[in-house]
């Protein structure tokens, strides 16, 4: 069986304490095997972001525990073991849309690796944008921009937070291939946080939640 | 009710900001009513220093012939006198006495008698240097001259009359005989008089009965003054204000005695000469002052400035929520009212305190009536900072609309229009404009109630600070944009392999940063400028005091006990690290008896400075040179020169008393060079020469004064007082009550109080400018750093993105602010020349507050940067989210 990528054992996460203590995520025992993709599947505040947030390393649980056996400590993780697509674009409004994108491969000292910038901002149909801020871009065009920016360094493990969120259904369905796409050429590992199931139906494996509680698995991932 | 939650939520959301806006307000605030209180109360103690140290207020001269008792009458009427006494004067035609075989004959001179209570009324008319006042008092100068002294006889040669003999009961200084003998009733504009050189001074009764009879004879030699001392206590105290109120007084008593008698106005006259110098206060107070208010103003424009994108966002929101335009300005209003009373509150609090702490005291009143104006004036601007740029972007109607307003991407309107390099042609002309006229930027010419002060000239140090500041913003920005294709060292260095996406993330940001450069720049500028300016002044100060004293440390004697006898003891005594003697004679030019200063050109430097602005050609080395090198050589004042019409060269035939015979003799010298001024001398006419020649030709080489430089005076002079204790004739003074004791110069006036206000405000001012403006820059683009953090950066690489901007602010605001600084300086040393007495030969540098203010920049850019890095040293998930 593949060695797992993500594990975890009772991790749970909450926010606030005393009578403002929301439980953002229930304890949950998982495990997501290398070149798994995920769809975690669930409605607004279900704790879908706060779990991917958790696998990203960029939060910590409260309690139990959560390990990344197939890349390494959590302080190894980012830039390059992992790429997170945000909810929201999340660039940074000085840089432009190719430093933008260029900006783990910088902060991993893969400076030298410009074509693949260049492959991400095609692939993402964003060349011609290449120049643009931020700040002249549409909404679904700096969502495309984050997206190049987690998959130009073909991490191991790709995160997305509705990813496809800020896009029309049909660029919305055309990104979601261009991601698939990467995500096979180069055998990553992906989980996908969406509340729409005919995204979520575009992987394998489907992880249900619910007031914070992972409540079903599907597929072959389903531990 | 909306408004309070906007404010709730302002200070919940942006606490910093809030408190840091309000501390911004309360620092210009606290600095302009500090600095005007202080002006004011500088004012006041110009003013009080001035009258305390005239002995008589007015002279009343009556006309020949007319009786004293209504023109008393009309004093009285008048209410203003608090004390009268009358002087008798009487003209004689010498003095004569007999000391061992020689009769010792003087020119003419004056007899006065005095009431009995007179030195009680007026008591620094006279200052008693041995003997009693209660009987015939002789001058000291007299008192030389026929070498007699106490209990010693002399002869009143009184015209028309015999001879008469007294018995010299004391011996005194005249401090004012000037004034005593000034011509009453003179026409303005006319030489003054010089005073006689031979004087005594009688009792009433004594006088009358030897010159009643001259009164008789001989009318015109005998003349009557009525002394008044007037109630001080109705002057306004600001010297300005206190001229015209001594003037009126006086011109209503000259009204009601009109004809009996003409009134000299002594008060008026002080007052007259201290004007000028409270003029130059104040626009010494404009000068320095006002740029330190506008900056403090300008650093809180850039902290409320900070936070207008999120106050641009939150009001779109509210209008497309169907609030209308007045209830979107009511937030505004509401946070600008808070902010500027918390503002003026605390500025009015940190004034009280500092006014404490440097021991100013003025009337409650004034200092309630300037503080109250300078916090409504906060009030106001910090309306005008939030509430019109608020009202200015409420036309802004959308979320999407705030975007990319918050930086400018073309240039800015002044910036194509050059109007920095337009600002510095502006101060270049106008600087040389009124330099190359000579002109004096205070005029308050002497008699003339109307007092100005040439406006003008301010436009040139003004325009020099917008000029510079918009010129450091623009090569700043032209310098960050270059910087991301040419690179840029201070990033390639702070940013290691880095360096190219954070110099492109810094050009896009260009004009805010350099902005901040900008703002810093004048900071360290307004700091460096008014270090250097009170540095210089405090050095001319110390300058004029060491003129008047003659040294760090002087030993005067007489000739008959000479302090230069004492040399041995002076240079054995701790603490003294030069001592040179010097001769203080007396000599005729002419009819017009002036001081002698014999000295040895080649070592006087040694004890006191000789400063290039002594002398007439600016060179002390080239005419003491010249001095040494012509044995009868003498440096003659300018007042001299003009007046007695002398080229180089000329032979000056001077008369000098000789000690063999007691008498004057005329004994030669070359006129060699012009001298200004000169240690211990008078401000107008005098006559340096060669000790070695002047022993030469009088018989003797006794050195009347002994210079002495000293590591500590006051501790030194304390020595030497004991140590020469046993010669009473020998008086050791230092530079620090002598500088007490200056009342006619602004230097009298201590600036060092105001000083230290200055230099901490502009040690705060950088702070913020530094720290505030950086760190706000940093906390706007909090989101920026929490994606860095997510990505993956490290802490130093984030530190690169925060380091690189700090130091580029830094460098920039540090060497475009020295720059500024030193340019400023330079300008104001030029422009204020009529503050400094002697004028400065170069400015001085006050290296260590450069370093202070180096290593302080340093330690705020660094400890923001570390803070900010510490603060994203964990990632944030919640800070991805759009503001």
């Amino acid at each position: 069986m593949t060695q797992p990528i993500v594990k975890a054992e009772g991790l749970a996460r909450q926010f606030g304490t005393g009578d403002r203590k929301v439980v953002a995520l229930e304890p949950a025992t998982f495990s997501i095997r290398r070149g798994e993709r995920v769809a975690l599947l669930g409605p607004s505040g279900s704790g879908k972001s706060t779990l991917l947030n958790l696998i990203a390393g960029l939060d910590e649980g409260a309690s139990g525990t959560i390990s990344w056996p197939g890349i390494g400590p959590r302080q190894t993780l980012r830039p390059l073991a992992v790429g997170m697509i945000h909810q929201f674009a999340a660039l940074i409004p000085t840089l432009s849309v190719a430093e933008n994108v260029a900006l783990p491969l910088r902060l991993g000292h893969r400076a030298a690796d410009d074509e693949a910038v260049g492959d991400a901002l095609a692939a993402l149909d964003l060349a011609d944008l290449a120049d643009r801020l931020p700040d002249e871009l549409s909404g679904g065009q700096a969502q495309r921009v984050g997206i190049a920016r987690a998959l130009v360094h073909c991490p191991a493990l790709l995160l997305a937070d509705e990813p496809t969120g800020q896009l029309d259904r049909r660029t919305s369905q055309a990104t979601l291939s261009v991601i698939l796409d990467y995500v096979r050429r180069h055998a990553m590992t992906f989980v996908m946080a969406t509340h729409d199931p005919a995204v979520a139906e575009r992987v394998e494996t489907l992880w249900r939640m619910e007031h914070g509680r992972l409540i079903a698995r599907q597929g072959s991932g389903a531990a | 009710m909306i408004a309070l939650y906007w404010l709730r939520s302002l200070i919940r959301v942006a606490p910093g900001r809030t408190l840091a806006t309000a501390a911004g307000i309360a620092l210009a605030v606290a600095f302009a009513a500090t600095l005007a209180i202080f002006v004011i109360s500088a004012s006041h103690t110009m003013t009080a220093r001035a009258i305390s140290n005239v002995p008589v207020d007015w002279q009343i001269e009556l006309a020949p012939g007319v009786d004293r008792t209504p023109v008393e009458t009309a004093l009285d009427q008048a209410g203003v006198a608090k004390s009268v006494r009358s002087v008798e004067y009487a003209k004689v035609d010498g003095f004569s006495a007999t000391t061992g075989d020689t009769q010792q004959v003087t020119g003419p001179g004056q007899a006065i008698g005095i009431a009995p209570d007179y030195l009680t009324a007026f008591p620094n008319q006279v200052t008693l240097l041995s003997g009693s006042p209660d009987g015939p008092v002789l001058y000291s100068q007299t008192a030389a001259n026929l070498h007699a002294g106490v209990g010693d006889e002399i002869t009143v040669n009184r015209p028309g009359l015999a001879s008469a003999a007294v018995r010299v009961a004391g011996v005194a200084a005249i401090p004012n005989i000037d004034s005593l003998f000034q011509a009453v009733g003179a026409p303005p504009g006319l030489a003054p008089q010089s005073p006689p050189d031979n004087i005594l001074i009688l009792p009433e009764t004594t006088w009358r009965s030897l010159f009643d009879p001259q009164r008789t004879a001989k009318p015109e030699t005998i003349r009557t003054q009525l002394h008044v001392l007037l109630d001080r206590a109705r002057l306004p105290a600001d010297p300005v204000s206190a001229f015209q109120a001594a003037r009126q007084m006086a011109n209503n008593v000259e009204a009601r005695i009109a004809g009996s008698a003409a009134l000299a106005n002594n008060l008026a006259a002080r007052l007259d000469g201290v004007r000028d110098d409270a003029l130059y206060a104040k626009v010494l107070f404009l000068f320095l002052g006002a740029p330190g208010v506008v900056l403090a103003a300008l650093v809180t424009v850039a902290i409320a400035g900070a936070g207008r994108p999120r106050r641009m966002r939150e009001q779109a929101l509210l209008r497309i929520r169907g609030a209308t335009l007045i209830e979107t300005l009511m937030n505004p209003a509401v946070e600008a009212a808070v902010i500027g009373l918390t503002g003026a509150a605390a500025g009015l609090l940190i004034t009280f305190i500092a006014l404490r702490l440097i021991g100013v005291n003025v009337a409650a009143p004034t200092a309630l009536g300037w503080g109250l104006f300078a916090a409504a004036a906060g009030l106001a601007f910090a309306i005008g900072t939030i509430v019109v740029p608020a009202a200015r972007d409420a036309r802004v109607l959308t979320v999407a609309q705030t975007r990319g307003l918050a930086e400018m991407t073309t240039r800015p309107l002044w910036e194509r229009l050059w109007l920095d390099i337009a600002l510095l042609a502006v101060a270049g002309l106008v600087f040389w404009s009124v330099q190359g006229a000579g002109y004096q930027i205070v005029l308050a010419n002497e008699g003339v109630a109307q007092t100005s002060v040439n406006y003008a000239s301010f436009l040139a140090p003004l325009a020099l600070w917008a000029g510079l500041g918009l010129l450091w913003v623009r090569l700043s920005r032209r310098a960050l944009i270059a910087a991301r294709t040419v690179g840029n060292p201070v990033v390639v260095l702070t940013a290691g392999d880095l360096a190219p996406t954070v110099a492109a993330s810094l050009s896009r940001q260009a004009s805010r940063i350099a902005r901040g450069a900008g703002l810093l720049a004048l900071a360290v500028g307004f700091a460096l400028s008014t270090a250097v300016f009170n540095v210089t002044y405090s050095g001319q100060a110390r300058v004029d005091a060491e003129l008047s004293n003659g040294a760090d440390v002087n030993v005067t004697g007489a000739t008959a006990s000479p302090a230069g006898a004492e040399l041995e003891k002076i240079l054995a005594t701790p603490g003294v690290l030069a001592a040179v003697p010097m001769m203080h004679r007396y000599a005729y030019v002419g009819a017009d008896l002036q001081d002698v200063y014999g000295i040895d050109p080649g070592a006087i430097g040694r004890a006191t400075t000789m400063a290039d602005a002594y002398f007439a050609n600016d060179d002390a080395g080239a005419t003491l040179a010249k001095l040494a090198a012509t044995p009868d050589g003498a440096l003659v004042s300018e007042e001299t020169v003009s007046d007695f019409q002398l080229h180089p060269g000329d032979a000056l035939n001077l008369r000098l008393q000789s000690t063999v015979d007691h008498q004057y003799h005329v004994v030669p010298f070359r006129f060699v060079g012009v001298v200004r001024e000169f240690p211990t001398a008078p401000k107008d006419s005098f006559l340096v020469a060669n000790a070695a020649y002047v022993a030469k030709e009088t018989g003797s080489a006794a050195h009347e004064v002994v210079l002495v430089r000293a590591s500590n005076p006051a501790a030194t002079a304390h020595a030497l007082k004991s140590v020469l204790a046993s010669d009473p004739a020998l008086k050791v003074t230092e530079l620090g009550e002598v500088r007490s004791l200056i009342s006619s110069s602004l230097t009298a006036v201590s600036l060092s109080a105001l000083t230290k206000v200055e230099l901490v405000f502009g040690l705060i001012l950088i702070g913020a400018a530094a720290g505030l403006v950086v760190g706000l820059g940093f906390a706007e683009r909090h989101r920026t750093f929490a994606i860095l953090t997510a990505l993956g950066a490290s802490a130093s690489q984030l530190g690169a993105f925060l380091r690189s901007e700090a130091a580029l602010v830094a460098i920039a605001g540090l060497t475009f602010g020295t720059a500024t600084g030193l340019a400023i300086a330079w300008m104001l040393v030029a422009l204020l020349a009529g503050v400094f007495d002697p004028p400065p030969e170069a400015m001085t540098i006050p290296f260590d507050y450069l370093a202070i203010v180096m290593i302080g920049v340093a330690v705020v850019a660094a400890t923001v940067v570390i803070g900010f890095q510490r603060a994203h040293a964990r990632a944030d998930p919640a800070a991805l989210k759009p503001e």
